[in-house]
Formats: C-alpha cells, sequence, structure tokens
C-alpha cells in the first residue's frame, strides 16, 4: 500500500514537473503542431518580441512539440529555416504600406499564406500563438477559419506607447487589440503590471491572463500549461 | 449545412452592394449576382453593412446576403478603414466557409484584395478577381503613398487571382501594360444594364418642367465631378453650344471634389440658370432625367467602361461620348452614338450641336434606335453572367487537374458532401 501511495506521489511529480496534468495524459491533449506568430525573428530583431518568441520556440521544440514560427523579414522572404529543433517561415509584404497599421493588415494575407500551407502540408495545427498586436489580424482570421485555438501575448498596448493620443491610427490599433484580447483563448504577458492595464482598459478578465516570463525558472511549463489547458477547453468546446 | 449539387458556388467579395451605393461596383454585383442565380449558379455576396443593416443572412432573388458590422470602425483614414473592414470580412467568411461549400471566390476590386487573398490560400479554393478600374488610370499616374498602397494591392489581386475579368479591351490591356499580367489570362466580360427598367410610363413634360423651361433642350451629365469624369471639360463647351443652341439647358447631377471648380466655370461661360447642379439624385429620378434629357454627354478622360453610355442607350437618348476607354469600345460613332476626342471643349461641343441640329433629327433617331437594340441583345446581364460562368467553368476545369486542393474534413466539408 505504501509502495503504491510512493509510486502515485513519484508520477505526480514528473507529471508536474511535465507541465501537464493526468486528465491531459488520459486524453492525449497537449498539442503536437504549434504555430507562432511573430513580427520580429532572427537574425532580423528589434526587440523583446524575438527573443521570447525563440525562447518559447526553443522550450516547446525540446519537449518534442512541432513548432514553426512565421515572422517578417523581407531579405529571407519565403524561406525556411531550421532553428534550434524548428523551422522558420519568414514572409515579406508584397504592399508598399504607408503606416504600421496598414502594414500589418496588408503582411497579415502573406501570414496567412504560409500558415494555411502549412496546415494543409502537416495536416493540421494544434495552436496559434501570435505575439503583439502586429500578429493579431492574422491569429484572429486564422482562427476562425482554421478552427484552431488563439492565443497571444502583449508586450504593451497601445495606451501606454502612446499615452494620452486619441486619433484614427492609435483608436484603430486599440480596437485591434480589444479584439484579440476577446477572440483568444488565453493571453500572456510578461510584468504583472500589464495583467492590470489589460483589465482596465480592455476589461480583460483576470484568469485569461497568465504572466509568464522568459527569466521565470517555470516559464516552459506554464506556458505548455496553459497550452494544454486551452487545447482541451477548445475541445470540449468544439464537441459540443 | 447545405448541400451543393454539383453546382458552382460562388462567393463574391464586394465591399458596396445596394442599398449601399459610393460607384458603380456596388449595382454591378448586385445585377450580375442575380442574373448569375438565373443561369444556375449559386452566388453568395459577403459585403459591409452600413446604419445598422447588418448581421443579416438574407436571400433575395437566388442571393445569399452577409453582410459585416461596418459601422463604427476606427481608422486613421480610409484606406485603413478598408483593410480593417477587410479583417472583419474575413473572419465572417470563415462562417460562409463552414455552411457553403465555396468552388470560386469572385472579388472584385483592390478594396477585398486582403480578404480574397487569405481565403484563397486558406481554403485553396481558386480565386477569380474583376478589375473594374485602374487607381493609376484614375488619377492620371501613381503618386502619393496612398496610391501606391492601392495600386500594390491591384497588382497583388491580379498576381493572385486564377483569371481576371475586365469590362473591356481598354482595361485588359491597362492592366497588361500596368502589371505585365498575361494577355491570355484575362477575360473581357462587358457590363450590363437592365433595358426594361428605362420603360416605363410618366409624365415627361411635367417631370421636365422641374429642371427646365418646356422650349428648353436638356444637356444631361451624370457622373461624380472628379478629374477622369470631365464635368470641366463640358463646362469649357458651354458656350459654343449655347452660341448655336440658345435653347440647350445644362443639368448635371452627382458630387465630387471638382464641383466648386465646375460651378465657376459654369458661372464664367453660361448666363445664370443655364447650368443646373442638382447633386446625387435618386435612381428612379435619373432614369426620369435621361429619359426627357435630349442628349447626354460623357466627356471623360478615364472610362473603364462608361455604364451612362449604356443606359443612355437603354433609355432612347442620344449620347455623346469621348473616345476613350470602354466608351470607345461600347459606342460605335454614327451607328449608336457620337463619338468626340478625349479632354477637348470644341470637339464635345460639335457633338452635341450635331445632336440637337433639328437637320440631322432622321440621322440621331436612327443612331439611339440602333442602339436601343444592341444594348438589349449584348448588354444584358444574362448574357453576361454567362460569360462569368463559362469563365467560372474553365478555372474549375483547370483546377480538377492539379493537386492543389483542401482538406475536405479540416473544414467540415465532408459533412455537406455526404449529407
Amino acid at each position: 500500500m505504501e509502495e503504491q501511495a510512493l509510486s502515485r506521489k513519484i508520477a505526480e511529480k514528473i507529471i508536474k514537473r511535465l507541465g501537464v496534468d493526468e486528465k491531459d495524459i488520459e486524453y492525449g491533449k497537449k498539442p503536437k503542431t504549434v504555430v507562432l506568430i511573430t513580427p520580429d525573428f532572427f537574425p532580423r530583431m528589434s526587440n523583446e518580441i524575438a527573443y521570447t518568441t525563440k525562447e518559447i520556440a526553443q522550450h516547446l521544440a525540446s519537449r518534442n512539440l512541432n513548432v514553426h514560427v512565421v515572422s517578417y523579414d523581407p531579405w529571407k522572404a519565403e524561406q525556411k529555416e531550421s532553428f534550434a529543433g524548428f523551422t522558420v517561415h519568414y514572409v515579406n509584404n508584397p504592399v508598399r504600406a504607408y503606416s504600421p497599421l496598414t502594414w500589418t493588415l496588408t503582411l497579415s494575407m502573406e501570414v496567412s499564406r504560409v500558415i494555411a500551407d502549412i496546415f494543409h502540408e502537416e495536416g493540421n495545427i494544434d495552436l496559434i500563438h501570435a505575439h503583439e498586436w502586429l500578429s493579431f489580424p492574422a491569429g484572429i482570421h486564422l482562427q476562425a477559419a482554421l478552427k484552431k485555438p488563439l492565443l497571444v501575448n502583449y508586450y504593451s498596448i497601445e495606451h501606454i506607447r502612446t499615452p494620452g493620443v486619441c486619433n484614427g491610427y492609435t483608436e484603430a490599433v486599440k480596437q485591434i487589440e480589444w479584439l484579440a484580447s476577446y477572440e483568444s483563448r488565453r493571453i500572456f504577458v510578461n510584468q504583472e503590471w500589464l495583467k492590470n492595464l489589460l483589465h482596465m482598459h480592455y476589461s480583460t478578465p483576470y484568469d485569461k491572463v497568465n504572466v509568464v516570463n522568459p527569466e521565470d525558472k517555470e516559464f516552459d511549463r506554464k506556458i505548455l500549461r496553459d497550452y494544454t489547458w486551452v487545447m482541451r477547453q477548445w475541445r470540449e468546446m468544439m464537441e459540443k | 449545412m447545405e448541400r451543393n449539387d454539383g453546382e458552382i458556388t460562388v462567393l463574391h467579395l464586394s465591399w458596396e452592394f445596394p442599398p449601399f451605393k459610393v460607384g458603380g461596383l456596388g449595382t454591378h454585383v448586385y445585377n450580375l449576382s442575380r442574373a448569375q442565380a438565373k443561369v444556375g449558379l449559386k452566388p453568395i455576396v459577403l459585403t459591409c453593412g452600413f446604419n445598422g443593416l447588418y448581421g443579416k443572412e438574407e436571400t433575395k432573388d437566388g442571393v445569399t446576403i452577409y453582410r459585416i458590422n461596418a459601422d463604427n470602425i476606427p481608422a486613421e483614414d480610409f484606406f485603413s478603414w478598408v483593410l480593417q473592414m477587410n479583417m472583419l470580412l474575413q473572419i465572417e467568411a470563415a462562417r460562409i466557409f463552414r455552411e457553403n461549400r465555396i468552388s470560386i471566390i469572385h472579388a472584385h476590386d483592390w478594396l477585398v484584395t486582403t480578404t480574397a487573398v487569405a481565403l484563397k490560400h486558406i481554403y485553396r479554393v481558386p480565386l477569380v478577381g474583376t478589375i473594374h478600374a485602374l487607381e493609376s488610370g484614375r488619377y492620371g499616374g501613381i503618386r502619393g503613398d496612398r496610391q501606391v498602397l492601392i495600386h500594390d494591392l491591384e497588382a497583388k489581386l491580379v498576381f493572385e487571382a486564377w483569371r481576371v475579368i475586365c469590362c473591356s479591351n481598354f482595361m485588359k490591356y491597362s492592366v497588361v501594360s500596368t502589371f505585365g499580367t498575361p494577355e491570355n489570362k484575362i477575360d473581357v466580360v462587358p457590363n450590363g444594364v437592365n433595358a426594361q427598367d428605362f420603360d416605363f410610363e410618366f409624365d415627361e413634360e411635367e417631370f421636365k418642367s422641374r429642371y427646365a423651361l418646356p422650349d428648353e433642350k436638356i444637356v444631361l451629365f451624370v457622373g461624380r465631378h472628379v478629374w477622369e469624369k470631365g464635368l470641366d471639360i463640358l463646362m469649357g463647351a458651354v458656350p459654343m453650344i449655347l452660341a448655336k443652341h440658345p435653347e440647350a439647358k445644362f443639368v448635371v447631377t452627382g458630387d465630387g471634389y471638382l464641383k466648386p471648380k465646375c460651378e465657376e466655370l459654369a458661372r464664367q461661360n453660361a448666363p445664370e440658370g443655364k447650368v443646373l447642379f442638382t447633386g446625387y439624385v435618386d435612381d428612379d429620378t435619373l432614369k426620369k432625367l435621361m429619359r426627357v434629357a435630349s442628349v447626354i454627354v460623357v466627356p471623360s478622360r478615364y472610362e473603364p467602361f462608361g455604364i451612362v453610355a449604356l443606359e443612355s442607350m437603354a433609355a432612347r437618348t442620344p449620347v455623346v461620348v469621348a473616345d476613350t476607354g470602354g466608351l470607345g469600345e461600347i459606342v460605335e460613332h454614327d451607328k449608336t452614338g457620337i463619338k468626340v476626342w478625349v479632354d477637348n471643349s470644341e470637339s464635345v461641343a460639335w457633338g452635341v450641336n450635331y445632336v440637337l441640329d433639328e437637320a440631322n433629327a432622321q440621322k440621331i433617331k436612327e443612331i439611339v434606335d440602333t442602339a436601343h437594340k444592341i444594348v438589349r441583345e449584348k448588354y444584358n446581364w444574362e448574357y453576361i453572367a454567362k460569360g462569368t460562368k463559362s469563365v467560372y467553368s474553365r478555372v474549375l476545369e483547370e483546377y480538377e487537374q492539379i493537386t492543389w486542393k483542401p482538406r475536405p474534413e479540416i473544414f467540415g466539408w465532408r459533412e455537406i458532401e455526404t449529407a
């Protein structure tokens, strides 16, 4: 009896370390193929988005997940690279846009095209994880079209990037950020204060947002735990 | 979910659709989709809804219409509004694809490019694009950054489309020369007009009296007051026409950024009361105006097709057109109308005077009769719907021969097919 209890304890510990719970193992709900959308990625990086995306992709790949990163890079457009266990797809914007907003909205058709190709080639995608508002339009569309759950990462919001400014551009970006916070299944931020800001400006429920930081020891475990949770929720929703 | 027994289900993407109309695009899609339903296609229209007219799915004359909520989309300008509107179109399109087995996506103009391209690749359904006009033609070149954006979206649509439809040979060669598109990728299918819509009874004398004196002859202009429509050219012709035909009365419908300039030209060139700017008029009034006018003038500098010329022919009113673009193809000089030189007020004056001269009355009557006959035969919507149907059939035939296909089980289409 004691032996059985000990075995269960060890099993629970292993499960906990893996970042999944018993139900997930039972139903096999851990995601297999994950697509990360990011406006920036190595070697062309201008902010922390590329770094965080790389960390996530690397950790997921080390757990034997099939990870695809789709990123903008005009010099490497239409190329596909293997990068520490995962694949990076680079796209270019075929439209010469005149603002970050029009750039984002026109780039989204190319991102959708590349992810659609991954989808048809791989046969499935389990999760879409979009980073920052520049990736949200494509993510929102793909969630609706492919019927796959969308998770989003905020690094800042328009309210703090342009404090006190209220014009067509800022309102449009806020609208996209709000829509993503509403449509997505789970939200990641890297700081507690951003979680509060999301709640304050977009009325995002607190329990929908998880604070994960690449510096955090539990970083990958938290991400994978949320992925698995979303997978389960999504499947239950689809079954209904 | 609906089952489609081998019929072609076409998803039209158009930003405007009646009752919301800005240019001729909405009317084109409205008439085309209705006629397509008559020739055995299953048309679905995805468009914008305004003023509360959205979220509805209505089936009217065989056409199913989905309208997104396009009210209150915040945007920095019209162009970013268009792109954000596309984001909403894409979300709604997902619902349409879940409920229908779409065979063809038919995109109308640059305003829906991002949606059309994304849908094509996600669902792996062939895309047909209609280019109604080109930005480089509308403004005589590409200059500002907004124009560059539109130009690139047009190029993308033309590139991604399986086949491109243009309404005239002029447009076909404009696309070829602008984007380097292969000629054999483009089909010419003209626009159409419902000629029977102009056959109705009304008190012509009473109606005319609202715009002109009993002994005056109405010279009508229909169109936006923008550079390419050439209203300023007509205003330049006014004194030359009045010198020979003082009974002429100029009635100008529509509106646009050139209105102040044209009003100033009218003040300079004509006695007071001889030029009447009506602003936008409703369809019914416009048809009646076309019927009571003595001549309709289309002095455009750039005209991809020139639907006003067709409407004039349907209304049995002689038409004077500038020999440009599609107008030059629709109108045959001295047979179905009068052609004049482009961007030339003297030539426009000559054309209008020719029509108003009593000595040419018999000739003009023959022209009007011939034009009316041709409109009924060649430019009716059913004939045009059959033209687009043959384009779709060709595309689907080619599509069947390649391996680029969606996974039906992924989109729930298997359920549709086996229902």
